[in-house]
């Protein structure tokens, strides 16, 4: 077993005219390869931020202010955009995002679109990359890719356009694919359709995938271990079943305990006081500690950091 | 029991687009009990927000008959629909953009309070205000605030205090949660609970999240490209849905355990455009029981032993 992914104690800021976004603080994340690791939280908890460091696509009033991002032994932070370009970005680390409708080119069919995509990674004939595109679009269970081939993004449906994103990344044979939100926008039974998609990555690839979501139902049925995120900080890794069953972060048993489940009742489910806080002039000390019902006075005072409590399980609470 | 409260019978509602009439809702009947919670069931597209607003005449039904504690409803007069106003309200989705930026929460409330005339000085205003924000676990320094000042989850209880200003009987609500993080989402159910046993109130929900239908919902219908499909209680259904669509649906809802497998399958395909929608059952491309009369005939629903409906060839 080895970690395809490190990240220790990444900082990140924004500047903005109305002061400093502490947007990531602190954040540390092991990923191992082949693995399905699931990013969890809510809106503003940094963990978009999080897929677009390691890929290198920051806004530019983004400022790193400390850590690294380890990727197979290479810190990401130290690279150039050429680099970057050259390298990781597409080629060992892909990424689909919540919306598939931008981002696919409009103006392109999915031939072209596809073709483009297994041409940066060899150089053949037209027909060869033809047949590699459809053997493609048959991996993600797209149905009758002749039609498909001559149609354009907008002719597709979500759930179609987001196997298209997915066949284009698997044409660069990339390490890595970090998903954030893939199904957010698409129905249950498209959702269902998509993740067994990934299912079957799992089964026949060594695909390293991290799972960014706010929907932990999603996770139970694809990811080997979650991180869960709250404001700008990892507060807890654990396997999926620990996360479930034995969560230890007071922020994390809330959050499993408000899912709703085919046997909940609305008197038992789990409520967090107060909201999500702004990440300008983020609480001190412990950021949930406005919210949480453990908290004592030293939880204001000290950051906790990310202790194991038991294998592959960490968490980062004093109160632990 | 004799007469529903709330009793929608055939009722449809189509556009025209240039390829042919758009049929959003057709031919939908349903009861609704006074102090019961409705859920309504279905993908995006389904026409259940399109449902909703032809109850409440924000849009104007094609055909069919609503009736309001056995008064028509469908074809009142703009002026008689008024005072229907004051009965039914909404909640929208997104909270994000139903307030008025510019308003503040003061405003935003006073609004229908004057408008309908349940209020007229600015001290009956202020009060009943305050207890409104009371009734959403909301304090009276929140009046003075905008919109952008609040969290998601405020800002949704400040649209619920809009809907409920009125006093009315029935609360339509469109997806209340789904624009909100699931932390504050437990808060705004058990604050629409409370507030639906202190005011007595009737609720129709409308969701795409089954679970959420099957927390709060006493009835539920399931809704498929413009028709429901099969209606009953809750219970009876989450237990052991009949209508093929609805089978596929429930177990295509991520199980929150880790124990669980993925489950089979059984939804393939995607749901076809409402325009030019498939002869017969509008599900028969995507079932897996499809014969011959599914391809001919529209199902109705047919009351079953246990007292649901159901819209399928294999249960009539």
């Amino acid at each position: 077993m080895s970690k395809i992914l490190t990240i220790k104690d990444l900082k990140l800021s924004f500047d903005t005219e109305e002061g400093t976004v502490e947007a990531l603080d602190g954040v540390d994340l092991e990923v191992e390869e082949g693995h399905f690791h699931g990013l969890i939280g809510e809106t503003g908890c940094g963990k978009t931020i999080t897929g677009m460091t390691i890929i290198g696509l920051l806004d530019s009033n983004a400022r790193i202010d400390r850590g690294e991002v380890n990727f197979r032994g290479r810190n990401l932070l130290k690279l150039t955009e050429k680099q970057f370009q050259r390298d990781i970005r597409g080629k060992e680390v892909a990424m689909v995002f919540q919306d598939p409708a931008s981002s696919l080119d409009p103006v392109f069919n999915i031939r072209d679109q596809m073709i483009e995509a297994v041409r940066l990674s060899r150089k053949d004939s037209w027909e060869s990359y033809e047949k590699t595109v459809k053997e493609l679009l048959k991996q993600v269970n797209l149905p009758d890719i002749d039609t498909l081939l001559d149609k354009y993004p907008h002719q597709l449906s979500g759930g179609m356009r987001q196997r298209v994103m997915i066949a284009m990344m698997l044409g660069r044979d990339p390490s890595m694919l970090i998903a954030d939100e893939p199904t957010t926008a698409l129905d249950v039974s498209v959702q269902a359709q998509f993740l067994k998609v990934l299912v079957d990555l799992k089964k026949t690839t060594n695909l390293t995938v991290l799972y960014i979501t706010h929907n932990l139902a999603v996770l139970t049925e694809i990811c080997e271990e979650v991180s869960v995120m709250y404001a700008g900080r990892v507060v807890e890794t654990a396997s999926i079943r620990d996360v479930f069953h034995k969560p230890s972060h007071p922020y994390t048993y809330k959050l499993v305990h408000s899912i709703l489940k085919a046997d909940s009742l609305l008197d038992v489910l789990e409520e967090i006081p107060g909201a999500v806080p702004r990440l300008i002039n983020p609480p001190s000390g412990c950021r949930f500690h406005p919210r949480c019902d453990e908290a004592v006075s030293e939880c204001s005072k000290t950051i906790p950091p990310l202790k194991e409590i038991g294998t592959n399980h960490s968490v980062a609470c004093l109160r632990r | 029991m004799s007469e529903s409260w709330l009793s929608v019978k055939n009722l449809s509602k189509h556009f025209d687009t240039s390829k042919g009439p758009l049929k959003a809702v057709d031919s939908v009947s349903l009861d609704v009990n006074k102090g019961d919670s409705y859920g309504l069931v279905g993908e995006s597209g389904c026409g259940k927000s399109t449902l909703i607003r032809t109850i409440l005449r924000l849009l104007e039904p094609t055909s069919g008959e609503i009736f309001l504690e056995g008064r028509e409803i469908a074809k009142a007069s703009r002026q008689s629909i008024r005072n229907l106003r004051r009965k039914m309200s909404l909640v929208f989705q997104s909270p994000h953009s139903s307030l008025n930026p510019r308003m503040t929460v003061y405003d935003t409330l006073a609004r229908p309070l004057l408008v309908h005339g349940i209020t007229r000085n600015k001290k009956d205003t202020t009060i009943e205000i305050v207890r409104l924000l009371k009734l959403m676990g909301l304090q009276a320094e929140h009046m003075i605030r905008y919109p952008h000042e609040l969290s998601g989850g405020q800002k949704q209880r400040i649209a619920i205090a809009r809907a409920l200003a009125v006093g009315p009987e029935i609360v339509f609500l469109d997806e209340p949660t789904s624009a909100l993080d699931v932390s504050v989402q437990t808060k705004i159910l058990k604050l629409l609970d409370l507030a639906k046993k202190e005011k007595q109130l009737t609720y129709f929900y409308i969701s795409h999240d089954i679970n959420l239908i099957r927390v709060v919902s006493d009835k539920m219908g399931v809704m498929y490209l413009g028709k429901l499909v099969e209606i009953g209680e809750t219970s009876t259904i989450m237990k052991k849905p009949f209508h093929p669509y609805a089978v596929g649906l429930f177990k295509a809802v991520p199980d929150p355990d880790p124990d669980k497998k993925l489950p089979e399958l059984l939804l393939t395909g995607e749901v076809p455009s409402p325009v030019n929608t498939p002869s017969g059952c509008v599900f028969h491309p995507r079932c897996p029981f499809t014969w011959d009369r599914c391809r001919k005939e529209v199902p109705v629903l047919l009351k079953q032993e246990d007292g649901r409906g159901v819209a399928c060839h294999k249960y009539s």
